[in-house]
């Protein structure tokens, strides 16, 4: 009576055994599977380094703003990894200008590399349209918070900024702080 | 590991092209001074508006 009590007793922890191993490994397996990308995603983006002239046949390079952005970012598409951003850029250290960005970013779910494409409109207190298109990499912490690294050009086209005949492609090197929202 | 050795490559790069700079050469009007417009030639210079009185004052001054 008391043998058959102890192999149900030690049966039920066998199956507690297993159920705990289990669990842990399907906690492992989300863990080293790719993450979903978020849903949602902030970021707040530093950008510095130079700008070149161009026209009149003569190229010249000087140092660019200090460009600031605050973006905010939703998961369009989860294979591939597509979001869409948008968000408010300011200029400064040499001069004060605001604008707004938007455009789309690739990740991918492999590579901590991100791809992002888009265009950038300054409306104050001159205008000026660009195009703008970055690479980087994010490396990211389990809080739902990362570290991001892109090398960012920009090339303005149009607006009352330009001078008659002139074109600025700035090429700034860019730390980015990301927050996950959702 | 590669990625620092690419950020600091990065940086070094963005740090010679920075210490090159041609600083007189303007492409936008925001690259002058307040007052000022940047030409076609890329370089910054007062409005057509503040020359005008100069013409004025040779002119004032012929007899």
């Amino acid at each position: 009576m008391s043998e058959a009590a102890g192999v149900r007793r030690g049966m039920r922890l066998a199956v507690m055994r297993c159920v705990r191993s289990l669990a842990v490994l399907v906690l492992l397996a989300h863990t080293a599977a790719a993450d979903p990308p978020p849903l949602y995603e902030a970021e707040l983006r530093l950008g510095y380094g130079v700008a070149v002239d161009g026209g009149a046949g003569m190229m010249a390079t000087r140092p660019s703003p200090l460009t600031i952005a605050a973006t905010g970012s939703v998961a369009v598409s989860a294979d591939p990894q597509v979001a869409a951003y948008a968000g408010l850029v300011a200029e400064t250290l040499d001069r004060s200008s605001v604008g707004a960005t938007a455009g789309a970013r690739l990740t991918s779910p492999k590579l901590p590399i991100r791809l992002a494409a888009g265009g950038t409109w300054l409306f104050a207190p001159y205008t000026l349209w660009g195009l703008q298109g970055s690479a980087g990499a994010c490396a990211r912490s389990g809080t739902g918070l990362g570290l991001c690294a892109d090398l960012q050009l920009t090339a303005y086209v149009a607006g009352t900024d330009l001078a008659p005949g002139r074109t600025v492609t700035q090429i700034q090197g860019v730390i980015g702080m990301v927050f996950d929202a959702l | 590991m590669r990625s620092n050795t690419l950020l600091a490559l990065l940086a070094l790069a963005i740090a010679l092209v920075l210490w090159a700079c041609d600083r007189d050469v303007c492409s936008r009007h925001s690259d002058c001074a307040a007052g000022q417009t940047c030409t076609s030639a890329g370089i910054c210079s007062a409005p057509a508006a503040d020359a005008a009185p100069t013409e004025d004052a040779s002119d004032g001054g012929a007899p």
